[in-house]
């Protein structure tokens, strides 16, 4: 179940930016985002190790060009959420892989699928309502807060990676 | 910890493009990766308190038999939502059914129980440890403890069955047994004549005797057998150790040291055993089923080894061995041992040889060459001329190529001694 799964979700997170960048015609685009698709899904087939983290990297890039190309690319959130879900589908099937398949590993998929997509939902969710709100501020302010972000970001992410072994 | 490094640098990298292009989509493309970030540090797992413990259904088997390993494991911590168990299996084991490791939810005070079949060849097998690792769900922080789940079992080597090996020390022990002792009393073979005591059983009268001594009655007299001490020696040195198509020479030198402590223990005999390799490891003399059980145990425990000093035979410790009894040697042997086993002879001590051949061994294996078959003659030669030496020195040698069976090989060499070999005292 978790590798069908799986591999709709890869499916979706490559089909998604396509139509997008069709539907406003840039096809140029478009079929890049086919083709790594289409990479992905094999090399998920083939196991190939790695090949997830760098589909992420690729398809957040992709969304980011959407953005940049049209302030109303809704397509661009749910790509992320996507591959972000595609990488951890994939990451979480190799652990499963490593144990011999029983309830107990049926029970701790299924919890894992609700949970993935619960957190998926409320970044959807929150992604676009970011998109359709506008705020005016000043340079200063925003670029005040801007670096507000990233000092705590950084001191969450450091307190983070103290705390994972 | 590179997958969070990953997620980090995405959100960076989106925040900074989206500060530098005032862009406030690229912000909110940044909310998914903070989401999925949050969840993980909200689910975040304790660090794993179990109590593991571990059962195995035998603690000593013959060789590839199977064990099954079962390992209860009882959460004393709280939920721990995604958990790989990892049982880290000793090396050299090969498993023949279920799986050391396991991912599973595990509430608190929940017991978890992972059973699996393992088998392996010969020696001594530790399990000391399990790898535990708990995750949140989305796996990006992790909790690893290695808990002490100590078990050992011991592979036995296969002991062949052997039929009675004919040895004669010139020393025997007090009980009674199957080994020719050249003294004359109650017994099988003859042994000589002697004049009648009182209570002698009739049938023993030697009437032939008899008649030529009008006075005097002669009774038969026959050869007391009795057990002996007996000290086996294996060569454990590295240079024995031939393989060859996945089979080991020392290996069958392990089983036929096996084979001969059961025979020889099974007669009656007390018998000790001497490793020599990278050191000594000497198993006192006894008797019986307990000590059949120690050699065995001592044998599944036998590597070979390299060692400067112990590179010869010369430090053989003889002391260990009472004297003028029966040393057996297992040795594929080499020139430079020829001095110390005619020492060995020239101090009282019966020798007997079991040499399994390494010219045979490896020659069955290495491919039809010319100059290999070459080399292969001239070593035989060499090795016959080594066996003749001993034999002259007075060594009983069974030269022994292992892809035949032991028996029929000892057989073969030793045999029944014949009357006119053997001394009388």
């Amino acid at each position: 179940m978790l590798t069908r799964i799986t591999y709709i979700v890869i499916f979706l997170t490559a089909l998604i930016p396509a139509a997008g960048f069709a539907l406003t015609g840039a096809w140029p685009l478009a079929l890049p985002c086919v083709a790594l698709g289409a990479l992905w899904l094999i090399g998920f087939a083939r196991r190939l190790e790695g090949l997830g983290s760098f589909m992420l990297v690729a398809f957040i890039a992709a969304a980011g060009v959407g953005v940049n190309l049209s302030q109303s690319a809704i397509w661009a959130p749910p790509t992320v959420v996507l591959a972000l879900a595609a990488w951890d589908l994939e990451r979480f099937g190799a652990r499963l892989r490593l144990a011999e398949a029983s309830q107990e590993t049926r029970e701790v998929e299924r919890r894992h699928i609700w949970r993935l997509l619960a957190v998926s939902g409320l970044s959807l969710a929150l992604a676009w309502a970011a998109m359709g709100s506008r705020l005016k501020l000043d340079m200063a302010i925003a670029l005040g807060l801007g670096f507000l972000a990233i000092l705590g970001l950084s001191q969450v992410i450091r307190a983070l990676a103290r705390e994972s072994d | 910890m590179g997958r969070l490094v990953l997620l980090a640098g995405l959100v960076y990298g989106l925040l900074l493009i989206g500060l530098a292009t005032l862009n406030g989509g690229m912000l909110a493309l940044a909310l998914p990766i903070i989401v999925y970030l949050g969840a993980a540090l909200i689910y975040a797992p304790d660090v794993p308190k179990l109590q593991i413990t571990r059962e195995l259904s035998a603690d000593r088997v013959q060789a590839d038999a199977p064990v099954a390993v079962k390992l209860s494991i009882r959460n004393e911590s709280g939920q721990l939502e995604e958990v790989l168990v990892e049982d880290l299996m000793p090396r050299g084991l090969k498993l023949i059914e279920g799986q050391p490791n396991k991912v599973v939810l595990l509430p608190p005070e929940k017991i978890l129980e992972i059973t699996y079949t393992v088998s392996g060849p010969r020696g001594r097998y530790e399990f000391r440890q399990v790898r535990v690792t708990a995750a949140d769900h989305l796996g990006l922080f992790r909790r690893e403890v290695l808990s002490a789940a100590p078990g050992s079992f011991i592979v036995l080597p296969q002991v062949p069955k052997l039929r009675q090996v004919m040895i004669r020390p010139l020393r025997t022990r007090a009980s009674t047994g199957l080994i020719p002792a050249r003294v004359g009393g109650p017994g099988v073979e003859f042994f000589g004549v002697r004049e009648y005591q009182t209570g002698d059983p009739l049938r023993w009268v030697n009437w032939r005797v008899t008649a030529r001594y009008p006075r005097r009655i002669y009774s038969n007299e026959f050869e007391q057998e009795r057990v002996a001490d007996v000290g086996l020696v294996l060569d454990a040195r590295q240079r024995h150790d031939l393989q060859a198509n996945g089979d080991s020479l020392f290996e069958h030198a392990v089983r036929a040291t096996a084979s001969l402590a059961d025979a020889f223990l099974r007669d009656g005999n007390r018998v000790a055993m001497l490793t020599y390799g990278a050191g000594l490891n000497w198993l006192f003399p006894g008797y019986g089923r307990l000590q059949r059980e120690r050699i065995l145990q001592a044998l599944a425990r036998v590597q070979t080894g390299e060692s400067e000093i112990f590179d010869s035979l010369d430090y053989l410790p003889t002391r260990l061995f009472p004297p003028h009894s029966q040393i057996v040697i297992i040795s594929s042997l080499c020139n430079a041992d020829l001095a110390t086993l005619i020492r060995l002879r020239a101090h009282g001590y019966e020798l007997l040889i079991i040499s399994p051949d390494p010219i045979a061994f490896e020659g069955a294996s290495a491919q039809a060459d010319a100059t290999l078959a070459l080399g292969a003659r001239i070593a035989q030669r060499e090795r016959a001329i080594l066996l003749q030496r001993l034999r002259q020195a007075g060594a009983q040698i069974v030269d022994w190529p292992v892809d035949k069976p032991l028996d029929q090989a000892v057989l073969a060499s030793l045999g029944r001694v014949p009357k006119w070999a053997r001394p009388v005292r």
